[in-house]
């Protein structure tokens, strides 16, 4: 049965789009100036000028948050605040109140990935749950948002070990992107879920997850199947199939290279120097990951290029080679002493040098301090547990 | 859409359109005006902020059958 439309609804659609399109051009032209020209600590004070409480706004405050989270999380925190702000004071009649619920759910959600990023994510999971909350009660033509939000939810849970609920919350998330035909974030899913399987361990299922999200390859982006591949690669390391690690490594390396992602190119490297020390190469090892290592120390990543170097102290213990590995574990200690980087991750260095000094270092300690240090990512506040499995007698 | 700025005609056309489309739907999933016509109001305004990327015709329908779904009959 074909019903009447009302001409006045279609008038009010028309109306409430070019709104929001000049918004979105005037905001383009204003927010980020007027952030550079106020101080960071009188920014919430921006959220009560009744020109900058438009949907406008906080579409160029997404913009702002995504350029800045990966560099500058602190930013990305002060601007997200600064967007919930401006979404909770929105004039009630000045959009359909769908559009307003829509809104303040996406910048709470960002407030949450801001969290998230500066490793504060017990806040994040209840800043999603309220995002999620907003839209759950309110509208529930707002499937695709919800997703989103939900999804974010699961990355955080993640870093909470959390992973059973991560896991389900990925699968329902997975499942709505494909409803709404949103391959980019299904594609999302996917990956999230392999990294999920390598965090537990499960290496051989999560190459399978890899290996299907691959078979989408068409849909795929550049950066998605990049990472894809180079995530096969280390899976299939810890599954001792070296020959299928180092075709996925060189083939996500040819894709970080065709995108220009330096530091990219510089870990999957990485990945084919560890390659080489768990197949039982660790002079190849050693040859492959000192310009690796060398590389990292020049874009000041201290952390990943102590890392390359554990692996270096790993080679050389298995070449029999202590002195080697004390001088370069001690390299390290000041490495990351002058780096300012976590002084538990500095302990449990120093703790591998004396090890060593004292001829007491088997090489699999390295490779314990490292997973330890990389382990401090998710949880700054672990204690080191020296292993006397790792000693030797 | 809102990346493609439209004269008043074209949008009115476009719009028009997006409430057929999910009018039919309402029609092939046999639901009752009473429902689908604010689901498809709130469906048209929440489309407006999707990703420029995503397909319009996929999204409302998605999200229309979706709202459905969750709606106390």
């Amino acid at each position: 049965m074909r019903r009447t439309i009302d001409p006045e609804l279609l008038r009010e659609f028309s109306s409430t789009g070019r709104k929001l399109l000049s918004e979105r051009t005037a905001a383009a032209q204003t927010v980020r100036p007027l952030l550079i020209n106020t101080p960071r600590e009188s920014w919430p004070t921006l959220a009560e000028y009744p020109h900058l409480q438009t949907c406008g706004t906080l579409d160029e405050l997404s913009r702002i948050f995504t350029d800045t989270l990966a560099t500058d999380p602190q930013k990305a925190h002060a601007v997200a605040e600064l967007a919930v702000s401006v979404s909770e004071g929105l004039p009630e009649d000045a959009y359909p109140s769908i559009i307003r619920w829509q809104v303040r759910a996406h910048a709470w959600k960002d407030l949450g990935k801001a969290l998230r990023y500066l490793g504060r994510n017990e806040e994040a999971v209840t800043i999603f749950h309220h995002a999620d909350e907003i839209l759950d009660k309110n509208a529930r033509s707002l499937g695709h948002d919800r997703a989103i939000v939900r999804f974010n939810l699961a990355m955080s849970l993640q870093e909470l070990e959390r992973f059973n609920e991560s896991l389900r919350l990925l699968a329902e998330c997975k499942s709505t992107f494909i409803e709404f035909g949103d391959d980019r974030n299904a594609a999302l899913c996917v990956f999230s879920e392999g990294v999920l399987l390598q965090r537990l361990r499960r290496f051989r299922e999560a190459r399978e997850v890899y290996l299907r999200l691959l078979a989408t390859a068409p849909v795929l982006d550049m950066d998605t199947r990049a990472a894809t591949h180079h995530a096969i690669g280390f899976s299939s390391i810890e599954l001792g199939e070296f020959t299928d690690a180092e075709q996925n490594l060189r083939h996500a390396i040819g894709l970080y290279q065709q995108l220009g992602q330096a530091i990219d190119i510089l870990k999957a490297e990485a990945g084919r120097g560890r390659l080489e020390i768990r197949a039982g190469n660790p002079q190849i090892g050693i040859r492959l990951l000192g310009p690796v290592r060398r590389k990292f120390l020049k874009h000041t990543l201290y952390e990943e290029a102590g890392l390359c170097g554990l692996e270096i102290v790993e080679a050389y213990l298995m070449l029999g080679q202590p002195s080697q590995a004390e001088t370069l574990a001690r390299t390290l200690v000041g490495e990351f002493t002058l780096a300012g980087l976590n002084t538990r991750a500095i302990t449990a260095l120093g703790y591998l040098s004396e090890a060593i000094a004292a001829q007491k270092a088997k090489p699999a300690l390295a490779n314990h301090v490292r997973e330890y240090i990389i382990s401090l990512r998710y949880h700054p506040e672990r204690e080191f547990t020296p292993s006397y499995l790792f000693l030797t007698e | 859409m809102l990346s493609t700025p439209m004269n008043d005609s074209d949008l009115t056309v476009e719009f028009r359109r997006q409430l057929t489309l999910l009018y039919d739907l309402a029609d092939q999933l046999g639901v009752p005006d009473s429902i689908a016509v604010p689901i498809a109001e709130e469906v048209i305004y929440a489309s407006l902020l999707r990703r420029a990327s995503l397909d319009v015709d996929r999204y409302l329908s998605a999200a229309f059958t979706a709202a459905v779904r969750e709606h106390p009959l």
